[in-house]
């Protein structure tokens, strides 16, 4: 591998004078691409909830923040069908007391008949 | 992007839903409710939520019964809302074994626990009417 010492400067440079060469639809899009970047994040600084959310890559914002949120929402997602599924399994569990209970408690014996060892 | 995102949490918040719902305050049951617990409205809103839920299921049976029934139900919600898990447990496991029985042995056991409950408590016996009970 050529050892190549680049510093910002001559990257900005070497990307300067490549803009010039590309076509004028591609640098069009490029600007296009550049204004709604910089227009979602002037929108998100107007939200501070989201702005911190953001500073502290939980809220989309970057690539990186993207990850971030990503696994948290998985997480959350992951954690909330827990327990969603073990509130619907107690229900079902107690669903089958309720029928049993009333027919004891309407039923022509006391209920201490039952109790009494 | 940031729509799915939002879409995320939402259905995160919704799935959460039936874990997170808290007890109901009396006032806040219908009056059909109301009409089935009205022996649990001093003590009702000191009932755990499991309590409360449990009970609410029972509400939801109670005009299929009889009047005769219903009036039982009243009579003996308050003791079995204040009977302890393992006997509650107890109880049911005795129904389900008497009912289990064949209609004369079923009905000589129910004689003999009948007996044996009017000799504890002679003032409660003269109460006790035998009829058919709701399935």
């Amino acid at each position: 591998m050529d050892n190549i010492n680049l510093t910002t400067n001559s990257i900005k440079r070497l990307l300067n004078q490549s803009v010039t060469q590309l076509d004028a639809a591609v640098v069009e899009n490029l600007r296009a691409a550049r204004n709604r970047t910089l227009e979602s994040h002037r929108a998100l600084q107007h939200t501070p909830v989201l702005a911190w959310l953001n500073h502290h890559g939980v809220w989309p914002g970057s690539p990186a923040s993207n990850h971030k949120f990503r696994s948290w929402a998985l997480a959350l997602a992951f954690a909330a069908c827990l327990l969603s599924g073990a509130a619907y399994m107690q229900q079902l569990n107690e669903h089958d007391h309720s029928e049993i209970d009333i027919a004891i408690l309407a039923d022509d014996l006391p209920v201490d008949a039952y109790v009494e060892q | 992007m940031r729509l799915t995102y939002s879409a995320t949490l939402l259905a995160v918040f919704l799935l959460s839903l039936p874990a997170l719902a808290s007890a109901q305050a009396w006032i806040e049951l219908s009056p059909k409710q109301q009409q089935a617990l009205a022996p649990l409205s001093g003590e009702w809103n000191s009932l755990s939520e499991k309590q409360q839920k449990h009970f609410i299921r029972i509400a939801k049976r109670y005009p299929q019964l009889t009047p005769l029934q219903q009036q039982r139900v009243h009579e003996r919600l308050a003791k079995w809302s204040k009977l302890t898990p393992a006997q509650r447990q107890l109880a049911r496991e005795k129904y389900k074994s008497i009912n289990q029985l064949p209609p004369e042995k079923r009905e000589a056991v129910k004689q003999t626990l009948r007996e044996r409950h009017a000799r504890k408590h002679p003032a409660a016996a003269s109460a006790v009417q035998p009829a058919t009970p709701a399935k």
